[in-house]
């Protein structure tokens, strides 16, 4: 007995007022959070039905090729999810579990494509792949002349269903990779360990074993991908437009920037896709709560899978990875952004820096839109992976009954085109009473809205990975509920937040869609400024602020990763 | 005395338009340097937004910050902005004939008396639309060319040229379905050869893109040959860095207007209430017309020769829409 009530500290009065303020803490953080992410749709909602009322779902089928927009939708998203995440398993498994693994290459491996924004991406590979003034193109067709093949364009084009779709993948492996290489490293390898001991080759091993010890995380990640791909526009938008195929982004962009716009229409379209992503997030739900292989109490050094003759070519494929998502389009934007205008022969004799001086000397508000993009995106980042870890807490500790909402909650930006959303934020929060249209505030919230499914995504994962033991054990020695998250869960959270932070940081910095629609002349960022010289102004002068920020998001993120070594989480 | 009046003289010279004996302009002026600075939303062309600013400037020592976008996204900013009271804009610049009539009736526009301003008051009557707007340059829709890529009698020179097989896959289209004022061109093309002429051109395979801009850019790369609809003076600055290009405005053609409104709720309305005045003087019509359209005014040093063309109903252009999309297989 004795020995029984030591083991317990025996619940205080002050005990008790601290667990309720930690719970009341919680509950008003989630609330507030609540607030911020439906408030903004509810305006819109209503807005449409001040002005639409009851014809709105009349309207969307009236739309001009809708039917062949939604069939394009589901094609590109099933297709680039299914592919990417496949990707992104064999590619996390490889650095995490393979004597593969390229030690140098390992921790940067997924940041790469998302260090450039998607639209300089995507122009950096329509300056190599378009089929008649595209580099590596002209370069091919010179190496066929040699064989006396002839032709004035190809052989290849990165337009059409197959650039699109590969474009489209390549932007979203990371996305999936941050979440499964996560599970990788948390995961206690001893059942892989032990299928082999057992006599099971590695593929076998891989398949029956490994991936099902992280099926939780690989449906996260597919979630993650498919909410990704369904909002993804600057691709569409430069590669579709041009190859005729409309996605339903696109579609959504054009009904709300156009005038008159036709929200009603847009809003509509968005509702059904965010119907469908809740279902999806209650089958990622149902997912984290299967049983799944958790961290336990000791720890654990993975003996690296020796591939055999198979190693050679599995890093030569990481590598063309590496070189195809971000060195290919890199050298495309670095070039282009030398020259006077893009053209097919490069002429070095003509490379200069006046682009970059045009862009950081000639236009100084390009530089208050640089540095406010930065600071934007820390702020919104570090905010973000906080928030999430709130909700996470909440729905998992707090309330549990209440998953299904908050998963339907954080779901709600993904489902909505950035646009749409960024037109509940005027509506909501420009006018009275909040006031705060053309501010940085505002920018900052719509980039915490719209990146909570990601960042609540992999909190949530990160979260699933720690055992419920732990927590015990921790309240059982007599811990709080505080001192529990802040000396037990925390520590171990931290890789899984960390790469959630890198995440949002990357995609707060190169948003487009919203802040094409809430930065104004005021607060201007980057991302609305890549697409006004895209659309407005010259391919060489956004060739060089592509560079720049490919440059200068390489060297934060890689600050994060160098500290987080450094600390040893 | 006389001096001091000479010194004043000069310095009235040298500030221009800024020392007019109008007083009423002169405490304009002097409200207006107060305010500090005007933006400018513009759906102009970077050069013909760039020049006017500068010249401004020039005038006035007063700054001009320019939010340069496509018509449809500057309309729908703009709106988006007035639903929700958080105007940002002081005066706008935008190609869409509808929006001046809509944001007229819902008040977004500035009704300024026409004795207000020393321009408006020489401005012609029936061009100030609904007290609050003017038409402040004419653009006509012509094409562009590749002149590396296209040489000799493989070089088009009106819009029945364009349907000659050897051109098919190699057309850019600036996208009709975009912006307004990019079907008006389409409308023109179908009132003047008709729904066949549309059907035909259809069949050249064309590629779409949203604005004239990253077309002319993929133009001078070579990537395709011919650039639809597209303005004077937009390939300027690419033929001065020597890309191979050459606009062509067929003798039949047609065209759009550049609308100007001061914002009923312009942060600086001292100082937009200006900038409009600048645009409807002679010097800001010579800005904007330089190379690149006709004036209201009539023919000024630097606009296009001749006369401009007719401007096409808006309303019925509308009504047409799907139908002339349609044709174009769109």
């Amino acid at each position: 007995m004795r020995a029984e009530a030591s083991l317990v500290r025996p619940m205080t009065g002050a005990g008790r007022g601290r667990v309720d303020l930690f719970r009341t803490g919680l509950i008003a953080a989630a609330a507030l959070v609540s607030a911020v992410v439906v408030y903004p749709i509810v305006r819109l909602v209503l807005y449409v039905v001040t002005l639409v009322g009851d014809s709105a779902a009349l309207l969307v089928w009236r739309q001009p090729g809708i039917g062949a927009v939604v069939a394009n939708t589901v094609l590109l998203v099933t297709a680039s999810s299914v592919i990417s995440v496949t990707g992104a398993l064999l590619l996390a498994w490889c650095n995490e579990r393979t004597d593969a693994r390229i030690s140098f290459l390992a921790g940067s491996v997924p940041i790469f494509p998302l260090l450039m924004p998607a639209i300089s991406g995507t122009i950096g590979w329509t300056f190599m792949l378009s089929p008649s003034a595209g580099f590596i193109n002209v370069a091919l067709r010179r190496l066929l002349l040699d064989f006396g093949i002839e032709s004035d364009s190809g052989p290849l084009s990165i337009f059409g269903w197959t650039g699109l779709i590969l474009l489209s993948t390549s932007y979203l492996i990371p996305y999936a990779y941050v979440i499964i290489a996560a599970a990788f490293r948390n995961v206690d390898p001893g059942l892989d360990e032990a299928s082999r001991v057992c006599g099971r080759g590695v593929w076998y091993t891989l398949l029956r074993v490994t991936v099902p010890s992280i099926f939780p995380a690989i449906g996260s990640a597919f979630f993650v991908v498919v909410v990704v791909s369904a909002a993804l526009f600057s691709i569409p938008v430069i590669l579709g437009t041009a190859s005729g195929i409309e996605v339903l982004s696109v579609r959504i962009v054009h009904l709300t920037t156009s005038y008159p716009p036709q929200i009603g229409p847009a809003v509509v379209l968005s509702l059904g896709l965010m119907l469908l992503l809740s279902g999806l997030s209650a089958g990622q739900a149902r997912l984290s709560s299967l049983g799944q292989a958790m961290l336990g109490g000791r720890s654990f050094a993975p003996k690296p899978v020796a591939l055999g003759r198979a190693c050679g070519p599995i890093r030569a494929i990481i590598v063309s990875y590496v070189l195809l998502t971000s060195v290919v389009p890199l050298a495309g934007v670095v070039i282009v952004s030398l020259e006077p205008f893009w053209s097919a022969d490069i002429a070095i004799m003509h490379w200069g820096l006046a682009n970059y001086r045009s862009i950081f000397i000639d236009d100084p508000l390009l530089f208050d839109a640089f540095r406010r993009s930065v600071l934007l995106a820390f702020a919104s980042a570090t905010a973000g992976m906080v928030v999430s870890l709130i909700l996470t807490l909440f729905a998992s500790e707090e309330f549990p009954g209440g998953r299904r909402l908050v998963g339907a909650i954080v779901s709600l930006p993904a489902a909505l085109s950035h646009i749409v959303i960024a037109v509940g934020f005027i509506l909501a929060f420009s006018g009275p009473p909040f006031a705060i249209g053309g501010t940085s505030l505002i920018l900052f919230l719509a980039y915490l809205v719209l990146y909570l499914p990601q960042s609540y995504s992999a909190a949530h994962s990160a979260y699933s990975q720690v055992g419920s033991d732990l927590v015990e054990m921790s309240r059982v020695s007599g811990a709080g509920r505080l001192a529990t998250l802040r000396d037990v869960q925390l520590p171990l959270l931290i890789p899984g937040l960390l790469a959630g932070w890198i995440l949002l940081f990357v995609l707060a910095m190169a948003d487009l869609t919203a802040s094409v629609m809430l930065a104004g002349t005021n607060n201007s960022v980057l991302g609305s400024t890549m697409l006004e010289l895209y659309e407005n102004g010259t391919y060489p002068q956004l060739a060089a602020l592509a560079v720049v920020m490919t440059l200068v998001s390489t060297a934060l993120v890689s600050a994060v990763i160098w500290l987080a070594d450094t600390r040893k989480f | 005395m006389l001096l001091a009046r000479a010194l004043a003289t000069s310095v009235a010279v040298a500030e221009g338009r800024a020392q007019t004996p109008d007083p009423g302009l002169r405490k304009l002026v002097d409200a207006a340097r107060a305010e500090g600075f005007a933006t400018l939303y513009a759906g102009l062309t970077p050069i013909q937004a760039n020049a006017l600013a500068t010249g401004f400037s020039k005038f006035y020592e007063i700054p001009v910050r320019i939010q340069r976008l496509v018509t449809g996204q500057l309309t729908a900013r703009f709106a988006a902005e007035q639903a929700a009271n958080a105007n940002a804009a002081d005066l706008v610049i935008q190609s869409d004939q509808l929006f001046v009539t809509d944001g007229a009736r819902k008040g977004w526009f500035m009704q300024i008396g026409r004795d207000e301003l020393p321009s408006l008051r020489a401005w012609p009557a029936q061009s100030w639309v609904q007290g609050c707007s003017a038409p402040v340059v004419l653009l006509p829709w012509g094409f562009t060319y590749n002149t590396r890529k296209l040489t000799g009698d493989n070089q088009p020179s009106s819009w029945e040229d364009l349907l000659k097989p050897a051109y098919r896959g190699q057309i850019i289209l600036t996208d009709p379905s975009s912006t307004p004022s990019l079907l008006v061109n389409i409308a023109f093309l179908q009132q003047t050869f008709g729904d066949d002429y549309l059907r035909d051109f259809a069949k050249q395979a064309f590629t779409l893109i949203p604005s004239l801009v990253p077309g002319l850019q993929q133009l001078a790369a070579g990537e395709k040959t011919l650039l639809v609809q597209t303005v004077p003076g937009a390939d300027a600055e690419l033929i001065k860095q020597g890309a191979p290009l050459k606009t062509v405005i067929p003798g039949k053609h047609g065209g759009f207007a550049q609308y100007a409104s001061v914002a009923a709720k312009a942060p600086h309305p001292n100082a937009a209430k200006l900038l409009l005045d600048f645009i409807l003087s002679r010097e800001g019509q010579q800005i904007l017309a330089k190379d690149a359209g006709y004036s209201i005014l009539g023919p000024l040093e630097g606009s296009l020769p001749g006369n401009p063309f007719a401007l096409i109903d808006w309303e019925q252009m509308m009504r047409d829409r799907a139908h002339l999309l349609g044709l174009l297989g769109l």
